[in-house]
């Protein structure tokens, strides 16, 4: 009866799909299992309300590895990216600000503001590739380990050394500002003009803890400079079918290399004897066995609820407590009757097709995180809304449109408690109407349905813990070779045969898919499995 | 060789004192009437009746090797016992925190003592680290291996811990660290003072750290008491200072220093100037800006000064007492949340409506001289300061205080209240910035004021830079000016 499997895998997103796939490619028995009865976790595509079939949590791809879409094929498994094709920053009063591919009509928009913004815009940039590259390595290559004095990890982190001794002083300089400075005191070194450092800055808050003026959050300016769909470097872009279609391609892939998928299969626990895992045991009282067991699920659901903790050293058990995934964000979906229109820009036009920063002002976007700080959700929050309907014909009836809201900030830890979510709900959706209605007035009436997620839906439904979207803060403490836990940054756990592969591991969250990657690889090149 | 210091502060009088034992020409300019700068003893009150030993209060960060090397005992320096810190609730226990101890959270004793021994056992390799030059990460490869070295012997353990950390803002440290929130607040204040940071930024831990694993016994009477002997050491190793003699001018001849000028014209004529005036001044104001690298200028222009800190000085009736028990030093801002919403207002430039305050208390006589750290207010206020923000600013100071001793208000016999841009103009600081620069990991190390003088020299020749605009930074250490004066005579 039981078969016994090389590896069974914890949780159908994309990352534990990818993990899957590069292990039964290499010619491993594997099975996957996933608690809902979609694919996709996090990268999931589902008709919520009939005739809409949209993205429900992650919405754009930027960093998916082309190696990743090269190695498994995933074009031929239906994987097709869309283009974004450009920001779009509305305002109440004034003019707005759109971000074009063009680097004319970009200029000529900036120029509204700032002559010298307009200017220097190019040049950043430039700069900004540059330093792209030496970081792009980074995210591609499993995190040194700087306790070992195993000769390899020593030559692994030299190597990592190295490119950045290539920079030179004032190149190392320009790094370090990077990776520690606030998004707006990086870019105020660059710019001047609020409504164009505000729309920028907000690429480093996304799915964190932090405000825009936080130590720390320029770094991910960088990413929107490694982007790199179809190799053309700095777009961003929708997947066809929306997000679940990139985990359905995997999945695709995965199969094609004679992976088992079962999904509506909740696993209870990991299955131990002897200190090592030998499997998992399902809520429905069946069993499956395999030689290793590989979880994608976040670090804290992996080791407080699935697994055992006596097997779990103190340590271990105590910086996993301190690691922070505090949910920041929640979703807003919006299903409209017809496309509204925004005051500073009106009708229908390619400024639609992009994304659109709700962020007018620096002290708007703090103001928003402060209400947060203290346990409220913004009452007037950051929002990064896309309309897929207007790219892809696939996801609303003819005439339709859906608006889909990334809605920063709504921190799982309200002053009265997470629990109250359910309580707080509505007003939350509230908000973010309202917010948008300031924009582009008579939204309100063009709705059909709305669907809102809040940090507490995240969890329950989509088994984040505290709805962090990223299975753990991308703080510095919180990456590389801290990532989950110093020590255990190699996708191995304190649990003999059992691995980790998911965003709670290195190189972080997004649709990347690297961690998935990263993980198949080092169990293949240590013979776990 | 003769040479001219810009500033007779501890960091310009420490440099003066090892550059004129090494046999040099020493002359120190100072723009005010009396030395010191941030250490100068003040007067305020009427008739200047009460004294206050320094803007800054803390001299637990003067490194004790250079009071051997610059032999201020023999001028008078002695180290007092650290003061005892008392952290008050509105509603609740007061905390008293005393070195490795602590009363008035019971829970934490354990905690406290843990976090000590970590912070002492990487106080050697910090220690290293913020005594030296800053190591130059494009140079040789095996200084960097070295401290790589030193703090891989850490174990792995410490080290991986110290990793976490330093990238942390304080308040997700403390609470890891301790159960008790208003001793995590009361940690955590002193990780805040002259950064741009809240306890919610990330690296604010770093700076606790350092702060901590640097910090020894402080020093009896406070800075000024530094400055005296430092005022003898400088004197009798034969340097002249010369106060009320303001540069106006660095004169270059080339790409290489000639001299100052003072603003009343007087021409001094040097081919080395040691500047220990903040960065931004010394290459923006006393040179022309075209005659410095553009790169630097740059660097000059988006360096960050932005003062944070407000001072107060109180003269009181009586003691300052907390539940019947005279205070050395107070902290307010009850919770991280506390701090954090003070921290806020500058953001938006503005100035805190309830600061978070460190106070020193200094018995007078039957008064009480206070000296008050206010966080936060902004050098840049909205609209601009005047004599009524400034009053309004002392008032909210008084009343944070008042909230803890109640007849506060009643017993003040004389207040001085001095907002960021009265200290820019009093001691002529860019931005009235406590530490010159702030301190950020980006400008910190070879980086501090900028990667082209991180290590003291400047691409002027014969200009240096040996003030908190240096690595490792401000305080009352010695340690800029005593590295800058080491790299002149290396």
């Amino acid at each position: 009866m039981a078969k016994q499997w090389d590896s069974i895998i914890i949780g159908g997103g994309h990352n534990g799909l990818v993990c899957a796939a590069y292990l039964a490619r290499a010619g491993r028995k594997v099975l996957v299992l996933e608690r809902r009865h979609v694919l996709g976790g996090a990268a999931v595509t589902e008709e919520v309300f009939p005739g809409f079939k949209y993205s429900v949590c992650s919405y754009v791809v930027s960093l998916l590895r082309p190696e990743i879409i090269r190695e498994l094929e995933l074009p031929k498994h239906g994987l097709e990216i869309l283009p974004l094709e450009c920001s779009f920053s509305p305002h109440v009063d004034g003019p707005g600000l759109v971000r074009w591919p063009c680097g004319d009509k970009t200029r000529r928009e900036i120029q509204r503001f700032s002559r010298r913004d307009a200017d220097r815009y190019p040049e950043f940039g430039l700069a900004m590739q540059k330093l792209a590259r030496f970081v792009k390595p980074v995210i591609d290559k499993a995190a040194p380990d700087p306790t070992s004095f195993r000769p390899k990890e020593l030559a692994h982190m030299l190597e990592f050394a190295k490119p950045f001794r290539g920079l030179g002083a004032r190149g190392l300089h320009r790094m370090i500002k990077m990776m520690s400075m606030s998004g707006v005191d990086f870019l105020r070194e660059w710019f001047e003009s609020d409504q164009l450092i505000a729309p920028m800055s907000v690429s480093g808050i996304i799915g964190t803890y932090l405000g825009v003026s936080s130590p720390g959050t320029a770094y991910v300016l960088l990413h929107h400079y490694m982007g790199e769909i179809d190799g053309v470097a700095r777009s961003w872009g929708f997947s066809k079918g929306g997000t679940g279609q990139i985990s359905l391609a995997i999945a695709g892939a995965a199969r094609a290399h004679g992976v088992e998928i079962m999904t509506e299969a909740d696993v209870d626990s990991i299955i131990t004897k002897g200190g090592e895992a030998v499997g998992v045991a399902m809520k429905d009282g069946t069993e499956h066995r395999a030689k290793t067991v590989v979880s994608s699920v976040d670090p804290h659901l992996t080791f407080f609820k699935l697994v055992d903790d006596k097997l779990l050293p103190d340590e271990f058990i105590s910086t996993l407590k301190s690691y922070r995934m505090r949910g920041s964000s929640g979703k807003v979906n919006l299903c409209l009757d017809a496309l509204p229109s925004f005051t500073c820009r009106p009708g229908d036009g390619l400024h639609m097709r992009g994304d659109l920063a709700v962020a007018p002002s620096v002290d708007y976007l703090e103001r928003a995180y402060d209400e947060a700080k203290y346990g409220m959700f913004s009452r007037r929050p950051y929002l990064n809304i896309v309309f897929p309907s207007l790219t892809d014909s696939t996801v609303a009836p003819p005439g339709k449109h859906v608006l889909s809201a990334f809605v920063q900030y709504a921190p799982y830890h309200l002053k009265d408690g997470a629990d109250k979510w359910p309580e707080h709900k509505e007003a939350f959706g509230e908000t973010v109407i309202d917010t948008i209605e300031e924009l582009a007035p008579g939204i309100r009436d063009l709705i059909l349905h709305k669907q809102v997620l809040t940090p507490w839906d995240l969890e329950k439904d989509f088994g984040l813990t505290e709805g962090n979207i990223f299975h753990g803060e991308l703080s510095v403490e919180q990456l590389a070779f801290l990532r989950p836990a110093p020590g255990w940054a190699h996708y191995r756990t304190p649990v003999r045969r059992l691995w980790m592969c998911g965003s709670g591991t290195h190189p972080g969250g997004g649709i990347m898919g690297a961690p998935g990657k990263l993980a198949a690889a080092r169990m293949l090149e240590e013979r776990a499995v | 060789m003769s040479v001219l210091i810009i500033g007779a502060g501890h960091n310009g009088l420490a440099a003066a004192t090892l550059l004129a034992k090494a046999g040099h020409a020493v002359t120190v300019l100072e723009a005010r009437d009396r030395v010191g700068g941030l250490c100068a003893r003040e007067s305020f009150g009427d008739q200047g009746q009460y004294q206050i030993p320094g803007l800054l209060h803390d001299t637990r960060g003067l490194r004790s090797g250079l009071v051997d090397v610059l032999g201020l005992s023999r001028h008078g320096l002695k180290r007092g016992t650290p003061p005892r810190v008392c952290a008050p609730c509105e509603d609740g226990e007061t905390i008293w925190l005393d070195g490795a101890s602590v009363e008035g959270a019971d829970q934490d004793v354990a905690n406290l003592k843990r976090w000590r021994g970590f912070i002492e056992r990487l106080a050697p390799v910090l220690g290293d680290v913020m005594n030296k030059p800053p190591p130059d990460p494009t140079g040789a490869v095996w200084p960097l291996l070295m401290t790589g070295l030193k703090v891989r012997r850490l174990g792995s353990a410490d080290m991986l811990e110290l990793m976490r950390v330093a990238p942390m803002c304080v308040a997700d440290w403390m609470r890891d660290t301790f159960d008790c929130e208003r001793l995590r607040a009361a940690m955590a204040l002193s990780a805040l003072k002259g950064s741009f940071m809240g306890p919610w930024s990330a690296g604010s831990a770093a700076t606790l750290l350092v702060t901590e694993a640097t910090a020894a016994r402080p020093v009896e009477g406070g800075p000024a008491a530094v400055v005296d002997a430092l005022e003898k050491a400088a004197t009798e190793a034969g340097a002249t200072i010369r106060c009320d003699a303001p540069v106006g001018a660095i004169r270059l001849s080339g790409d290489r220093v000639d001299g100052v000028t003072l603003e009343d014209g007087e021409v001094i004529d040097a081919k080395t100037v040691l500047s220990t005036v903040d960065p931004k001044q010394t290459f923006l104001k006393l040179i022309d800006s075209y005659r410095i690298p553009h790169e630097l200028a740059d660097d000059m222009h988006v360096l960050r000064t932005r003062g944070t800190t407000a001072k107060m000085h109180l003269a009181i009736e009586g003691s300052l007492e907390i539940d019947g028990i005279a205070v050395e030093m107070l902290r307010t801002g009850e919770t991280l949340d506390d701090i954090e919403r003070a921290f806020d207002a500058i953001k938006y430039r503005r100035f805190s409506q309830r600061p978070a305050l460190e106070v020193m208390a200094h018995p007078a006589g039957d008064a009480t001289v206070l000296s008050i750290m206010a966080h936060f207010a902004c050098h840049d206020l909205d609209g601009g300061w005047d004599d009524e923000q400034r009053a309004a600013l002392g008032e909210t100071i008084v009343a944070e205080l008042g909230r803890y001793c109640p007849d506060i208000d009643e017993r003040i016999v004389a207040r001085e209240t001095l907002s960021p841009v009265d200290i820019a103009t009093r001691y002529r600081i860019s931005g009235g910035h406590i530490h010159h620069v702030e301190h950020a990991l980006d400008q910190l190390l070879f980086m501090r004021p900028s990667v082209d003088c991180g290590s003291y020299a400047t691409p002027i020749g014969g200009l240096w830079l040996g003030g908190s605009g240096c690595h490792p930074g401000g305080g009352v250490t010695c340690a800029p000016g005593a590295l800058a004066a080491r790299a002149i005579l290396s």
